[in-house]
C-alpha cells in the first residue's frame, strides 16, 4: 500500500535528520574541546553526508545518513600558556566548531524533521479517511 | 453488483489510488530535502473528468496496429507519470502538495461515502 510506504519514506527521513541532530550536538558538546596531550590536535568538526539509496522492498527512493565525516578547517588558536594542551609557544589549538553554523544546521534539521511529520500526518489522515469508507 | 462498473466510481477509485501514489512520491521529496544531487519530482495530473466521460481511461497501452497484435487488458492503475521538477526542493512547496493530495483524497472519499449513500437510498435501505 502506497500510504504505508510514504509513512516509510517519512520515517526513514526523520531517522536521517536524527543523526544529524545527534552530530550537532556532539560538535556543541565538544566546542572547547582542546588535545589532551601538549600541541595536539583538538576536536575537529563532524558532518553527515545524506545519500538517496533505492529501498527495492519499498520500491522507491529513501534516505540514509552515512557515517560521520571530520570536515577539514582551519583550528583557532589562543595564547594560554598555563594549559596542559599548550605547545612550546603557548599556544593551544580551538577546535573548527562555529556555534553559529552549528545551529543554524540545528534549524535546519528539525524543519525538514517536522516536515517529514508532517507526512506522516498526511498519510495518516488518508489512510483513517479510507477506513471510513466502511463505516459507510 | 460490482461498483467499479459505475464510471464515476471507477474515476473514484482511480483518483484515490492517483493521490496514494503522490503522497509517495512528496514523501521521498521531503525525506530527500537534504540529500545533495537529489532531483525531486512530482506526478503528471490526469484529467478525471475525462476519465469519467470515457473518452479515455487514462491507461498508457501499447499501440495495436494490427489484430495480431497483443492488446492491454482492460483495468488496471491510471498512469502515474512522474516528472521531474527543477530546482531544489522547498520544504514549504512540499508542504502544500503534500496537504493539497491529502485534502483531494478527503474529498474523494466523501464523494464517495455520498453515492454509496445515494445508492443505499435508492435501494430503499
Amino acid at each position: 500500500m502506497s500510504l504505508n510506504t510514504s509513512m516509510q519514506l517519512a520515517y526513514a527521513g526523520m531517522t536521517a535528520q536524527g543523526q544529524r541532530l545527534k552530530t550537532i550536538a556532539e560538535n556543541l558538546a565538544n566546542s572547547d574541546s582542546t588535545a589532551k596531550t601538549p600541541g595536539g590536535q583538538p576536536y575537529r568538526r563532524h558532518g553527515v553526508i545524506f545519500h538517496s539509496v533505492l529501498d527495492k522492498a519499498l520500491g522507491a527512493t529513501s534516505v540514509a545518513a552515512g557515517k560521520p565525516v571530520t570536515i577539514s578547517g582551519k583550528f583557532e588558536q589562543k595564547y594560554d600558556p598555563g594549559n596542559p594542551a599548550a605547545d612550546a609557544d603557548g599556544y593551544v589549538q580551538l577546535p573548527n566548531v562555529n556555534p553559529v553554523i552549528e545551529l543554524m544546521d540545528m534549524r535546519d534539521a528539525q524543519q525538514s524533521y517536522q516536515a517529514n511529520l508532517n507526512v506522516i500526518d498526511a498519510a495518516k489522515s488518508m489512510i483513517s479517511r479510507t477506513i471510513d469508507l466502511l463505516r459507510g | 453488483m460490482d461498483l467499479t462498473l459505475i464510471p464515476l466510481f471507477k474515476a473514484m477509485a482511480k483518483k484515490l489510488a492517483w493521490a496514494s501514489a503522490r503522497q509517495t512520491v512528496l514523501a521521498e521529496n521531503v525525506a530527500n530535502a537534504n540529500t545533495p544531487g537529489f532531483g525531486a519530482s512530482d506526478l503528471k495530473p490526469v484529467d478525471f473528468g475525462k476519465l469519467l466521460s470515457g473518452k479515455g481511461d487514462g491507461i498508457l497501452r501499447l499501440a495495436s496496429t494490427s489484430p495480431a497484435h497483443i492488446t492491454t487488458p482492460a483495468g488496471g492503475t491510471p498512469v502515474a507519470q512522474r516528472v521531474a521538477t527543477p530546482g531544489p526542493i522547498q520544504l514549504e512547496d512540499q508542504m502544500m502538495k503534500v496537504s493539497d493530495t491529502a485534502t483531494d483524497y478527503a474529498f474523494t472519499t466523501s464523494l464517495y461515502q455520498k453515492q454509496i449513500a445515494l445508492i443505499k437510498e435508492a435501494l430503499g435501505h
